[in-house]
């Protein structure tokens, strides 16, 4: 491709989309949709054009206006995700969204509150469906950014309650990656304890290296020797595979509090291993809807099953794309500034419960569900496996707190 | 002590799994002088196919069929690319291997998906062997140490006993003298290429199921191949089983190991600094933190002194 | 005439380049080109290791990563008042931290050439990464470190708060440097370098050291890397760990072989191409991965000398054949081309809408038409289209042999 000819596309496109924005609000959504994690894109992006389309199908925004998303590959690259940034920009597009990987979330927020700040009378809306890490809102709140989902703190906040109410811990090891993520939970989770629970005993706190150990063996051997009842991990991926996996066949019998046990394959690969013994603490699992009786989120779950034969799980991306439609009605404009304002501290009856946006630090406050994997008395499956979630304990939104003291400066 | 000879145990165990992927590597890389970038990409290639085969009959009928299919499909690309390639010299060859390995993964992903696929280990094996006090050791490693043993024993025969181990071993000390021989030597080399890749997918087979068969399982094990055959040194397998016991057994007892500079410092009787300011870390970091680099580390001293290798017969 | 049209040709483009922010070019087309000026100058200080010293290195990231990171510091220094150093300096004090860094790392890794190099920079550039994420309070860990490149004290008195600003800058950095190290390549030193390259024990009859040449060449490349990730700082103004990974070691390796080693402009060609590949490719295809792979093992298979060969080699062959022999070419392997081309593309495209896509029961658009990749059609039309084209291939290999063997092979 020659300069001109990107250059003309580029103008083209440009052109295109300002006569297009007559009736449509353009959303750019930038994820990686290419190479080793584009499963995670693809998924995301079925949530955000499923929640787009429910605003949609239900008259749109304004008068009659539609959401259109507009798909950034981004490779998981702070880099590409900038240049991603400046395309979507030159689109005229003003709301972003995106979460997958902190780095990259971080990277993001900071180009977008650059540009704010440089262009202060064409601001743009960053809109993260859920990032885990914490210091998005508590260190770097920003007036034009919102997240959607509850970070690992708060999932920590809802997984210690169920440890507290679990009369038969009586001490925690703690285990999790060595980088930002598994710190934050160690630290929550420490903190947490000592408050609700001061008789537990934490018997170990550790970190493993990221993504590189192959046999957890000699860390279980760990666990066993300090004969911890539960076991505290942030860990995802096959960093938790393994770890579940080391456990089951050196005979560790604990109990695991995690937060990414729910998809992505890892209850494929998790399998029998996990049986009766593996928490999650998330937003929602395939049970929710029946456990609640809620016919509603029953019917938008199996609407998005029939429409993209797979599983809906990402509930807050589908509750940030209803929130954003009735944020822009409510502001009568899709304009950041006035959308931003409206969304502020907004007050939401989501499918699973009621929401509440805090105004200080623009964080999305919902229910959240810690469940055991079990095949006991479960209605679906998670990933055909047979295997299923079953709530333990639900959390209503305006029970969960954090430790964040942030305050956006309004512009 | 008990937990020490459990993770000894372990360590042994993963130093076999180790060396099941190098030492082909190892007769590649001094046989060809090629560093196959791609020899990791075999052995998730073996445990794939594992994973099919055992979806349509037994877990024995992989254990037994995908290393030969690996092996052929190891023997097809030296046949048709890297000898090809070889004439361009030896970036040429690394960089195809390094291209191979990238499109083995794409391949991977199109046909298996993106997440991990339930390989799972035989019910005949699975159960528990033995317990030492409250730890269990299950069949499965038991199983895999045999396998992994015996292939080092077939191995050995193969290469003292047989015509071709003759060759091969006269091709790892003087290349040369047999090139000028008369030998068939392209046919040589592809035949230790795909012997030497089939042993990665038996690796594979074997290690799929204990540990996750996903795409990414090829560049997890990556590069820590190469410091094992770099190591060991070159044209030595002997080298390459040392190396791989050595890396197989110090990190999994590194990851044992959280005592950290200020805990040392206490106990030596001084006071731990005060950790604040910038590389205020360098207290805090325990062995187990530097587990998975230390391989690196001990690369990078080793050839520095000896640039050789810890056994090896020659450089380059 | 060679000689004149060559530097005519990068004169003219350079000032396309520089003409271009005032035509109007949007955001993406401005950070693109930014990222094209970085990776030049990156994948040409790469080969000043590979091409001219054959020294093949899997850890050039660590020396643009030091760069990248001490300018960080730097900016946020100026503009905190601490450092006395205008805006547009600020390579310099990368290229500094790429200099000293390879300096140190230099001194143990260049003793020999070959295997022992390459392997010592992999074990290093792990050990850098894993010791930037042991360190978050220096390297931010997966946060990474953000700065503001709007300081108050610059020469032109420009703010650099809008990207076409900072891409003059990085643009004046990137052609100064790429001209220095063609510059250098031409020195007695340059050619020592080769010599080095081709037969060290020769060198050493001659009286020099190898170790010190390489070492010299070495060190130009840390500085010249540092110096590109000064301006990958400039331009993104955060970082984290990633950055000196053996992701972006690799990508420029790739960028520097695809353009062709043995060019002096080799690594600009390869880094344009692999760059534009990257962002644009990707735009039009979530197969581009694929496609970028097999264009990679094509190359290395058919055109060692990179796509800089393949440019510099056309006319003479063209001239050589002459018209009738152009057209009788094409009309060999052009069906060739196409069939294999088409059907993969077909094949390609199919498994990715079946694999990865939101619905694979929607039908995917291909070529202009709609398809439905549910049905059998498309896939035997793919694969038939492919098999067709291998056994062109092998029949026009069979009857070329006779001629190649009693030909005019150069």
């Amino acid at each position: 491709m020659t300069f001109k000819s990107l250059f003309a596309t580029t103008v083209a496109a440009g052109l295109l989309s300002s006569v297009a924005m007559a009736d449509t609000i353009r959303i750019a959504h930038i994820d990686p949709f290419s190479g080793a994690f584009s499963n995670v894109g693809t998924v995301n992006g079925k949530h955000v054009q499923f929640g787009a389309d429910l605003v949609n199908g239900a008259g749109g925004v304004l008068d009659g206006d539609t959401l259109e998303i507009v798909r950034f590959d981004n490779k998981l690259s702070a880099q590409e995700t900038v240049i991603a940034f400046q395309e979507a920009l030159d689109q005229g597009i003003r709301i972003i969204t995106q979460a997958t990987s902190s780095g990259v979330a971080l990277a993001l927020a900071d180009a977008v509150q650059k540009y704010n700040r440089r262009n202060p009378d064409d601001p743009v809306l960053y809109l993260n469906y859920g990032s885990a890490d914490p210091s998005l809102t508590r260190d770097k709140c920003d007036y034009f950014m919102f997240r959607f989902e509850a970070h690992s703190g708060m999932k920590q906040a809802a997984a210690t309650d169920l440890i507290t109410a679990d009369e038969t811990i009586k001490s925690v090891y703690i285990i999790g990656q060595d980088y930002g993520h598994g710190h934050e939970v160690s630290r929550y989770t420490k903190d947490m304890l000592a408050e609700k629970r001061p008789d537990i005993e934490i018997v170990g706190d550790e970190f493993h290296p990221f993504g590189s150990v192959k046999d957890f063996t000699p860390y279980i051997a760990k666990i066993l020797a300090s004969g911890a009842d539960a076991v505290v991990t942030g860990n995802f991926g096959s960093d938790l595979t393994l770890l579940v996996k080391a456990a089951n066949s050196a005979g560790l019998d604990a109990k695991f509090y995690t937060q990414y046990a729910g998809t992505f394959g890892t209850p494929t690969a998790i399998g029998e291993a996990g049986k009766g013994r593996v928490y999650d603490a998330a937003p929602w699992h395939p049970d929710v809807p029946v456990e609640q009786g809620n016919e509603a989120s029953a019917q938008m779950a199996k609407d998005f099953t029939a429409k993209y034969d797979s599983d809906l799980y990402y509930v807050q991306i589908v509750v940030q794309m209803q929130m954003l439609g009735e944020a822009i009605n409510a502001a009568g404009s899709a304009e950041p500034a006035a959308v931003a304002a409206a969304l502020e501290n907004m007050s939401f009856d989501g499918p699973t419960g009621k929401m509440q946006m805090r105004a200080s630090d623009h964080q999305l406050f919902h229910p959240l569900f810690v469940s055991v994997f079990t095949d006991d008395g479960i209605t679906n499956d998670s990933e055909g496996t047979g295997l299923g979630w079953k709530s333990v304990m639900a959390v209503e939104g305006d029970q969960l707190n954090d430790d964040s003291t942030c305050q956006v400066e309004k512009p | 002590m008990d937990t020490f000879i459990f993770v000894l145990v372990n360590g042994l165990l993963y130093g076999m799994l180790l060396f099941m992927l190098s030492s082909g590597l190892t007769l590649i890389f001094s046989l060809m002088g090629v560093l196959n970038f791609a020899h990791a990409s075999f052995y998730m290639l073996g445990a794939y196919f594992a994973y099919q085969l055992a979806s349509f009959g037994s877990f024995w009928l992989g254990l037994i069929l995908a290393p030969l299919l690996v092996g052929a499909l190891g023997a097809a690309v030296e046949r048709f690319g890297l000898r090809v390639v070889h004439k361009h010299g030896h970036v040429a060859e690394l960089l195809f291997t390094f291209g191979l390995a990238y499109l083995i993964e794409e391949l991977v992903r199109l046909i298996w998906g993106r997440q991990p696929v339930p390989y799972r280990i035989p019910e005949s094996l699975d159960f528990t062997l033995f317990t030492v006090s409250g730890i269990d050791y299950s069949a499965y490693r038991a199983f895999m140490l045999v396998i992994a043993m015996g292939m080092f024993v077939a191995v050995l025969l193969l290469l003292k006993r047989t015509r071709v181990g003759l060759m091969v071993q006269a091709a790892l000390s003087h290349p040369d003298v047999l090139w000028a021989m008369g030998h068939n030597v392209p046919r040589l080399f592809m035949l230790v290429f795909g012997g030497g890749v089939a042993l990665a997918g038996l690796a594979g087979v074997i290690g799929g199921n204990y540990l996750v068969t996903e795409p990414g399982m090829a560049q997890q094990m990556g590069t820590i191949l190469f410091v094992i055959v770099v190591f060991g040194g070159l044209g030595s397998l002997l080298g390459a089983f040392l190396a791989s016991l050595i890396i197989g057994i110090t990190q999994t007892l590194m990851v044992t190991m959280d005592a950290t500079l200020s805990d040392l410092i206490a106990a030596l009787g001084g006071t731990a600094p005060d950790a604040t300011g910038l590389f205020h870390e360098v207290w805090t970091i325990a062995p187990a933190n530097l587990a998975p680099v230390f391989p690196y580390l001990l690369l990078v001293v080793l050839l520095i002194v000896r640039p050789r290798g810890l056994l090896g017969t020659r450089e380059s | 005439m060679k000689r004149i049209l060559i530097p005519l040709a990068c004169l003219l483009a350079l000032g396309a380049a520089l003409y271009l922010p005032y035509m109007g070019a949007g955001r993406f087309v401005i950070v693109l080109l930014t990222q094209l000026a970085i990776m030049m100058t990156f994948a040409m200080s790469y080969n000043v290791n590979l091409g001219q010293t054959g020294l093949l290195s899997f850890g050039h990231a660590v020396y643009l990563g030091a760069g990248v990171f001490a300018s960080l510091y730097l900016i946020t220094g100026i503009g905190a008042g601490h450092v006395p150093l205008p805006l547009e300096l600020v390579p310099l004090g990368g290229a500094l931290a790429g200099f000293v860094l390879a300096a140190i790392l230099g001194l143990v890794s260049v003793r020999r050439a070959g295997v022992v190099f390459a392997m010592i920079s992999l074990g290093l550039a792990e050990l850098a990464v894993a010791g930037a994420m042991l360190f978050p309070s220096v390297f931010g860990g997966e946060r990474g470190v953000s700065t503001d490149r709007m300081v108050d004290y610059s020469l032109t008195g420009l703010g650099y708060g809008r990207p076409q600003e900072i891409y003059m800058l990085v643009l004046v950095w990137a052609v100064i440097s790429v001209c220095a190290m063609v510059y250098l390549s031409r020195t007695p030193l340059g050619r020592l370098a080769n010599a080095v390259r081709d037969n060290p024990q020769r060198v050493e009859y001659l009286g020099y050291a190898p170790y010190w040449i390489r070492f010299i060449q070495f060190c130009i490349a840390g500085t010249f890397a540092g110096l590109a990730g000064s301006l990958f700082a400039l331009t993104y103004e955060i970082a984290n760990a990633s950055v000196l990974g053996i992701h972006m070691s690799a990508n420029v390796l790739i960028a520097t072989y695809l353009g062709g080693i043995t060019y002096v402009l080799g690594p600009v060609v390869g880094a344009l191409v692999v760059t534009l590949l990257e962002i644009n490719l990707s735009r039009l295809t979530e197969a581009w991965l694929f496609y970028y792979g097999l264009l990679f093992i094509a190359i290395i298979l058919f055109a060692p000398r990179g796509l800089t060969g393949i440019l510099m080699d056309t006319p003479g062959a063209l001239r050589r054949a002459g018209w009738g022999g152009v057209t009788k070419a094409l009309a060999r392997w052009l069906p060739v081309a196409v069939l294999i081309g088409i059907g993969t593309v077909i094949l390609v495209e199919l498994c990715y809408h079946v694999s990865n896509s939101f619905d694979p029961r929607e039908p995917l658009t291909l070529f202009w038409t709609t398809i439905s990749a549910q049905s059998w059609t498309p896939w035997i039309i793919g694969a038939g289209m492919l098999l067709a084209g291998l056994a062109l291939f092998w029949l026009n290999r069979r009857t070329a042999i006779p001629r190649q063997t009693t030909g005019d092979a150069p």
